[in-house]
């Protein structure tokens, strides 16, 4: 493997740094809880046009069946859509269409735990992966629901013919999270380091022995020496970046590491590029050699008014509130504060199978005049905070200002990723003037939310612009 | 000990809160001040700074930086350039600057009350860049005749800050500069410290340079700025450029001293509240133009590239007028373009026309196109060539 250059980077963007109450340390598995709710909607594509619908499998189970861990509760193999699995043993004791924390409503499996935690048999496929061909992989890989954890699932995609097998030329991983917040990946990481290793492997097999491309944040010299060590270097190329937001998106990634552009309005795919995030590689490895369907996941529990942060492995489908506890008042989110949704519930919100992280930020305290504060603990893409570089910053919902009319200061054009206008793109779509807004490649836009983030003047740019975008596919 | 101080502190702004919004209950009650709501309204505001608003949807996270922070940078590098104005002219520059806030503030007030919409920071930095760009001497009802038709002229006919084409400071002085041209660009005070008798403090002993305000303003022409003495029909006497630097010259109150400019510059430019793209390049372009014409046609322009840069507004305004957000482009092409032309036109107008300054129209002329600029300038996106599926 070679470590090629210098930290790369892109135009734009922005680095948050770490913010007070983050969850560090090593990853605890929790116990099975004792409810679980199981969306089936699944979020799957949400970008661009070509993926105008969500997907819905077909239940399986009636209210008062018995399921045991893994069991695949709702598939439908025309669909784009992988299968759901049952993620504790027990009884199915409701099924009601409910509000997906995502929007729209949804089909909603509870299954109420029998306190056994009983697996399926788990067989392994094979000791070897190289006696598998990669047909067979990807049949394994589909029926444990090792899809739709980043945002191009892997198997979904492969059996859909959007990335044919012959046509990825390369695989890349995704091992740089710079979102606030978010560090289970991490920490996953250095846990299952083995498990992480031969599932990139599995995976580019799979995948017809195609270039690998890792991209990981510059500050884990420990595992780039390990890769170094385990992975040949003719065909792994390791690449330290500099864990600036947005990094870890997709478009941004692939442009990052291998200079090709993502088609407007396309998929990473479409370039013969498939991305797969750490958690996809080790639910590849343990799918394959274990057996085991995807039923857990790694997520950090964080957030300012969250009670003891932690890096934690939990069941997919365990309510928020078997989860976190809020010590003062607070939101909570579902997923990474930059894209994620808010939940009013906690108890009828549960972890998907794409929620890297549930973080619980304080609500905002009335100060007086914020106009002449240092700003130790300040976050803010301008300088005018004394910002402490070795400090953790503070997080809350709080606006922090006034809202206002645009003063076209252009910050927003400064972070965007993609070097679009999003104010103008906005003041278009506000205006209904969709196609202008098209014509400044509105469909471009990766809803990274950096825009929103910078705006001295409050407006919710992004928000704007994904209006423009539904209503552009309409 | 800093607990206490900070729960003293919320607790504090909480009552603040009840209070103010007890006030707007009350003044809404009451039937012939019933519309002033809205300055209560504002006040309060202005006290908290929508600090307890909270993000309604993603992302949940937001920069820390609103706009009454945005707004406050230009305002503070302006008080040591009023505090160095004092100096040199009295304390009359103070009153100056006041009557600006009284006249901008009121005529701001009367259109939030009658139009309802809110109070926006913007004029207070309004107020200060036009106050510090006029000359010593000026009568103070002229001072109040023009904030207020730049405040409701250049901005509030336009719909209120972020929507008006032209830079409103900039339009209450282009006024002023039409209506008035004697006392605009004729009569200067000699600033106090060069006065033989005038002590270390200067003008903090003065209300203005001469003893009997009756006459001084009357003929006030004392001397001459360093514009007027380079116009070939005033002999091309060139300034020596350390006063220049030091600022100890007549000129408008705020333009004077090179040095305390670029300190407040570099300090809007570390954080990132101007872009260099317009300040460097406006300076920039006026150099190399100037010593090119310089060199071309002497007769008419007598001032060298470096005099041009460092007489008159020219760096005032490229460090404060035209960095203002609303009517400069937003695309790095477009600033580019920008201030190119401006600091193009600031030439020509300061050699071919009979105004010895040149910036204020080069600045309204720019910001007509601003808009344009932008709308031809939207950087080309990183996404690839859509393919056909």
């Amino acid at each position: 493997m070679a470590i090629l250059g210098n930290l790369s980077t892109f135009k734009g963007g922005h680095y948050f740094g770490y913010f007070q109450g983050r969850a560090t340390g090593e990853l605890k598995a929790l116990p099975a809880p004792k409810r679980v709710l199981i969306p089936l909607r699944q979020r799957g594509f949400t970008r661009g046009e070509l993926h105008k619908t969500w997907a819905e499998p077909k239940l399986l189970v009636s209210v008062g069946d018995a399921v045991k861990v893994g069991q695949i509760i709702a598939r439908d193999d025309d669909a784009r859509c992988s299968p759901v699995h049952a993620t504790i043993s027990g009884k199915v004791s409701a099924i009601k269409s409910q509000e997906h924390p995502f929007g729209g409503q949804s089909q909603t499996v509870t299954i109420d735990s029998d306190g056994k935690d009983a697996w399926i048999e788990l067989t392994p496929h094979a000791q070897d992966f190289a006696q598998l061909s990669p047909e067979q992989i990807g049949k394994i890989l589909y029926e444990a629901g090792v899809a739709d954890l980043g945002l191009e699932g892997f198997p979904t995609a492969y059996r859909s013919g959007l990335a044919e097998p012959g046509k990825v030329k390369y695989l890349v991983i995704n091992a740089v999270n710079t979102e606030p917040y978010v560090e289970a990946e991490d920490a996953l990481l250095y846990e299952e380091f083995d498990k992480f290793a031969t599932g990139v492997k599995l995976l580019r097999s799979a995948l017809g022995n195609v270039e690998v491309h890792v991209g990981i944040g510059y500050n884990k010299p420990r595992i780039v020496e390990e890769l170094q060590k385990r992975i040949p270097q003719e065909w792994c190329f390791i690449r330290p970046l500099l864990p600036k937001y947005p990094q870890g998106e997709d478009e941004v990634l692939v442009r990052t590491l291998l200079n090709v552009r993502v088609p407007l309005g396309g998929v990473a795919s479409q370039v013969g590029a498939l991305v797969c995030d750490v958690q996809q590689a080790v639910a590849a490895y343990e799918a394959v050699l274990e057996g085991k369907p995807l039923v857990e996941r790694a997520v950090s529990l964080a957030g300012s008014a969250v009670q003891g942060p932690a890096n934690v492995r939990v069941r997919i489908g365990t309510p928020l509130s078997e989860l976190i506890k809020l010590k003062s008042p607070g939101t909570a989110v579902l997923g990474g504060v930059m894209h994620g949704a808010a939940v009013s519930d906690l108890q009828t919100a549960s972890v998907l199978r794409d929620t890297k992280a549930v973080v619980a930020l304080a609500h905002p305290q009335k100060v007086l005049n914020m106009i002449t504060e240092l700003g130790l603990r300040k976050d803010s893409h301008t300088k005018v905070f004394l910002t402490m570089p070795g400090l953790e910053k503070v997080a809350d919902v709080g606006l922090h200002g006034l809202e206002r009319a645009c003063v076209r200061c252009g910050y927003c054009l400064d972070v965007c990723p993609q070097n679009l206008a999003p104010i103008l793109i906005a003041d278009f779509v506000r205006g209904d003037k969709l196609q202008d807004a098209k014509d400044l490649h509105m469909n471009a836009c990766i809803e990274c939310g950096l825009c929103t983030y910078v705006c001295p003047s409050k407006i919710p740019v992004m928000s704007h612009i994904q209006e423009g975008k539904r209503k552009a596919l309409e | 000990m800093f607990e206490k101080l900070r729960q003293l502190h919320h607790r504090l702004a909480e009552g603040i809160d009840r209070l103010m919004h007890g006030l707007e209950a009350r003044v809404k009650g009451a039937k012939p001040i019933h519309r002033l709501d809205v300055i209560v309204e504002g006040l309060r505001d202005a006290i908290l700074g929508g600090s307890d608003r909270q993000a309604k949807q993603a992302p949940y996270l937001r920069d820390a930086m609103g706009m009454q922070r945005y707004m406050i940078m230009p305002i503070l590098i302006c008080l040591p350039l009023l505090l160095f104005s004092i100096y040199l002219y009295g304390w009359r520059a103070l009153v100056i600057v006041l009557v600006t806030y009284a006249a901008g503030v009121l005529a701001e007030l009367v259109f939030v009350v009658v139009r309802r919409h809110e109070i926006t920071e913007g004029v207070l930095v309004t107020c200060m860049l036009f106050a510090l760009s006029l000359p010593p001497t000026i009568p103070l009802w002229m001072v109040a005749v023009g904030i207020v038709f730049g405040v409701i002229v250049g901005k509030e006919f336009f719909g209120g800050s972020g929507h008006n084409v032209f830079n409103p400071a900039i339009v209450g002085r282009g006024f002023l500069l039409i209506t008035f041209p004697p006392q605009m660009t004729l009569e200067w005070f000699k600033p106090l410290s060069f006065g033989g008798d005038a002590s270390w403090l200067g003008g903090f002993l003065h209300y203005m340079p001469f003893n009997d305000p009756a006459t001084a303003i009357n003929d006030a022409v004392t001397t001459a700025t360093p514009l007027l003495l380079i116009k070939p029909t005033s002999g091309a006497i060139e300034t020596p450029l350390w006063d220049l630097f030091w600022g100890v010259h007549a000129g408008s109150l705020g333009e004077s001293s090179m040095l305390l400019l670029l300190l407040g510059g570099a300090l809007l430019l570390a954080t990132k509240i101007i872009d260099w793209r317009l300040t460097v390049v406006m300076l920039g372009t006026m150099f190399v133009s100037g010593e090119v014409l310089h060199m071309l046609f002497p007769a008419k322009f007598a001032a060298t590239g470096l005099m041009q840069v460092m007489m008159g507004g020219a760096v005032y305004a490229a460090i404060l007028n035209i960095t203002d957000p609303v009517t400069s482009p937003m695309t790095l092409r477009g600033k580019w373009l920008f201030a190119i032309g401006v600091g193009l036109l600031t030439v020509l107008i300061r050699g071919l026309t009979g105004y010895n300054e040149g910036v204020t129209f080069a600045i309204l002329l720019g910001n007509m196109f601003a808009p344009l600029i932008d709308r031809f300038t939207v950087p080309k996106s990183f996404a690839g060539e859509a393919k056909s599926s």
